[in-house]
């Protein structure tokens, strides 16, 4: 163990992260490009050059000057050592990786994808969703599968885990209020139908296929809930033994990589939108980190489908101490005979399961929605950043100010506050409030013309600006995500996966199945409308 | 002389524990039983449920072994019980290598009854890898 721990590795790594970024800067400087701006050139990421060589640097200095700090000192097992130091090594691959993917692999399947389109008939990139997140994560899964993760890598791999976590606290900034209302009584009702009735189903299956009850315990918490957490987290009330977990977890893992590889291209070929998708694959998926890239992989521009996702996803996780205490007297009463078991005291199971980040999410959420990340200038309103500085690419064109003008002149602006707020915008030119937007956009319901109802929408997309620290924190949050589902696919192993096996399997897959089925039909008949 | 038995509750693992502590025996030597646990620890759980995990997993070797300890100490072979968790074949060198074992003992195949797919991948593995005698019992 301790002979690991002074390897070179991580200063290599962070070395070479390091000369990546600096050549690629030099070559964005110089007059004539390299051979890396070329190839940004024919990839098309010549844009994002900067934002690569600013993570590739950063990064590269950080791991480095930890690598060096290794090379010197051997790491101890300080809190400190274990938390910062052990990990920069697969910290720094994992990082590497996600520039590859995102900035060669991908651009690089998007142009094969356009090129195969006509012999296939479709672009398989897209249809696939082969993103860098999901390129990310095959990588991941062939990696582990094949040469396997060195014990340098280990301790990084293991931070993929907090990375998820970073992404999802910072996920709580990009909602509006409006938005999480909607969403969460949607996935309140949804959750709570489908976690209930998964739980029940297995417990059932489990009866009719007479499965020891420990192992249906888990499965029911498993399959119901959010998959190996949940699995984990009701092992003690049901007493379950080792080979139930080894089962379950096996099973557990495999359906929902299956899940988390069919669910994206099926969304795509039924034409969900960004609501519907996210539901199905909040409810649908098994494990939280499957959801999340799911999600990510219908949809990696946006972060709407996520959004959704993650609502769901940590609705459902809240369920789960309410399960554990079903599952708690479910196990109980069968129990009579023996030594009372699953005896477990509420309150602590309360504590205990509580999901700490829940908090940070709702944290965020707080300040993002009280404008503190909102800076000056800028004002949130709805789910849009606004700035009514006057600017003269924000006016509207003198030839649609014209025919505003000959909307109110015929008189069928029958809201005079609407009326105000258009002539406003004719003096302006432009709109200069959120109170001014809301009623210019109300303008459209007293014309039938369709190109002046464009024209409403264009004057309110005009002042939208979203702030810069915010797209940063958007450009953040997309890299613990690709960073953490990079380590999810380090982690899909086909040792775990192998546990998979007796009847758990075959209740897994049943009821994996079904639910999938169920909340598809649920999402695709019953949700309408977008966010 | 030094034997290691890789245990993983199979029937045919209980043949080569019998084996190996004949061999112990015969040899005046130490016996060491590893049992390796899967390493079931995805991201989707922390630190303190995956050793919560851990000790679940344990639990049945633990209470199997305990019936061993006096079984074998009643022929007086001096023995240890390990219990790991991670990966089968690289865990059963890492030990051997850490514990300057002379001989490995093990089953053809494990637990998993799907022989002919997995065509014994951990002994093939250990076999490969190992620096000292390998025994495979089938």
């Amino acid at each position: 163990m301790n002979e690991a721990k002074r390897s070179p590795a991580a200063i290599i790594v962070g070395l070479i992260l390091l000369a990546y970024g600096l050549v690629l800067k030099s070559q964005d400087a110089a007059v004539s490009p390299g051979f890396l701006m070329n190839a940004a050139n024919y990839l098309g990421t010549a844009k994002e050059v900067s934002t690569q060589y600013n993570v590739s640097i950063w990064a590269g200095a950080i791991i480095s000057f930890f690598g060096l700090w290794n090379l010197a000192i051997p790491a101890m097992k300080s809190k400190f050592d274990n938390l910062l130091r052990a990990p920069m090594a697969g910290v720094g691959v994992i990082i590497i990786l996600a520039v590859v993917t995102r900035y060669y692999l991908e651009p690089l399947f998007k142009i094969w994808g356009k090129k195969a389109e006509p012999s296939l008939g479709f672009d398989f990139a897209a249809m696939f969703g082969l993103n860098y997140i999901l390129l990310g994560i095959l990588l991941g899964i062939v990696w582990v599968n094949t040469i396997g993760v060195p014990r340098w890598m280990q301790a990084g791999v293991k931070t993929a885990r907090l990375a998820m976590k970073m992404g999802v606290i910072s996920l709580g900034a990009m909602y509006s209020l409006t938005e999480l209302k909607y969403m969460g009584s949607l996935s309140i009702t949804m959750v709570a139908v489908f976690v209930l009735g998964t739980v029940l189903f297995v417990l059932w299956l489990g009866k009719v296929m007479r499965t020891p009850r420990p192992l249906t315990g888990v499965l029911s918490a498993g399959l119901g809930v959010c998959g190996v957490s949940a699995a984990v987290a009701a092992a003690p009330v049901v007493k379950a033994r080792g080979i139930d977990m080894a089962y379950s977890i096996g099973m557990l893992l495999l359906v929902g990589v299956v899940g988390l590889f069919t669910f994206p291209t099926i969304g795509k070929m039924a034409g969900l939108n960004e609501l519907q998708f996210g539901a199905w694959a909040g409810t649908g998926i098994l494990n939280s980190a499957q959801v999340a890239a799911a999600a990510l992989i219908f949809d990696s521009k946006s972060i709407e489908t996520l959004k959704v996702a993650e609502i769901f996803n940590i609705t459902r996780i809240l369920f789960l101490p309410i399960i554990v205490i079903v599952l708690a007297i479910w196990f109980a009463k069968g129990e009579e005979e023996t030594e009372g078991g699953g005896k477990i005291n509420i309150g602590q199971v309360l504590v205990e399961k509580f999901p700490i980040f829940v908090l940070g999410f709702i944290l965020m959420f707080a300040f993002s929605s009280t404008g503190v990340f909102t800076p000056k200038g800028y004002e949130l309103h709805g789910k849009h950043f606004y700035n009514f500085k006057a600017e003269e690419k924000k006016e509207v064109r003198t030839r649609d100010l014209k025919k505003i003008q000959a909307l109110i002149d015929s008189g069928q602006v029958t809201s005079p506050e609407v009326a105000a707020a258009l002539v406003k915008l004719i003096n302006d030119r432009q709109i200069t409030s959120t109170a001014q937007t809301d009623l210019v956009l109300k303008a459209s319901d007293f014309t039938e013309d369709k190109q002046l109802k464009g024209v409403f929408k264009d004057a309110d997309k005009k002042v939208q600006a979203t702030p810069e620290t915010i797209k940063m924190m958007r450009e953040y949050m997309m890299w613990f995500f690709a960073f953490g589902l990079i380590g999810l696919g380090m982690q899909i192993t086909w040792e775990t996966i192998r546990q998979a096996g007796g009847k758990a399997a075959i209740i897994g897959v049943i009821t994996g199945f079904t639910k999938a089925a169920l909340s598809f039909v649920v999402c695709y008949l019953l949700i309408r409308g977008s966010i | 002389m030094k034997v290691l038995v890789a245990h993983d509750g199979s029937e045919l693992a209980d043949k080569a524990l019998n084996r190996a502590a004949k061999i112990a025996a015969a040899e005046k030597g130490r016996l060491t039983v590893l049992t390796v646990l899967p390493d079931l620890c995805t991201m989707e759980i922390g630190d303190d449920d995956c050793r919560k995990l851990i000790g679940i997993m344990a639990s049945e070797p633990e209470k199997r072994f305990e019936d061993l300890k006096e079984e074998l100490a009643g022929k007086s072979i001096p023995m240890e019980i390990e219990i790991k968790s991670g990966k089968a074949a690289e865990t059963i060198l890492a030990v051997s290598k850490e514990k300057n074992i002379d001989m490995i003992v093990l089953g053809s195949h494990g637990r998993h009854g799907a022989k002919k797919f997995f065509l014994g991948s951990v002994s093939v593995e250990v076999v490969k890898h190992a620096s000292c005698e390998v025994l495979v019992v089938k």
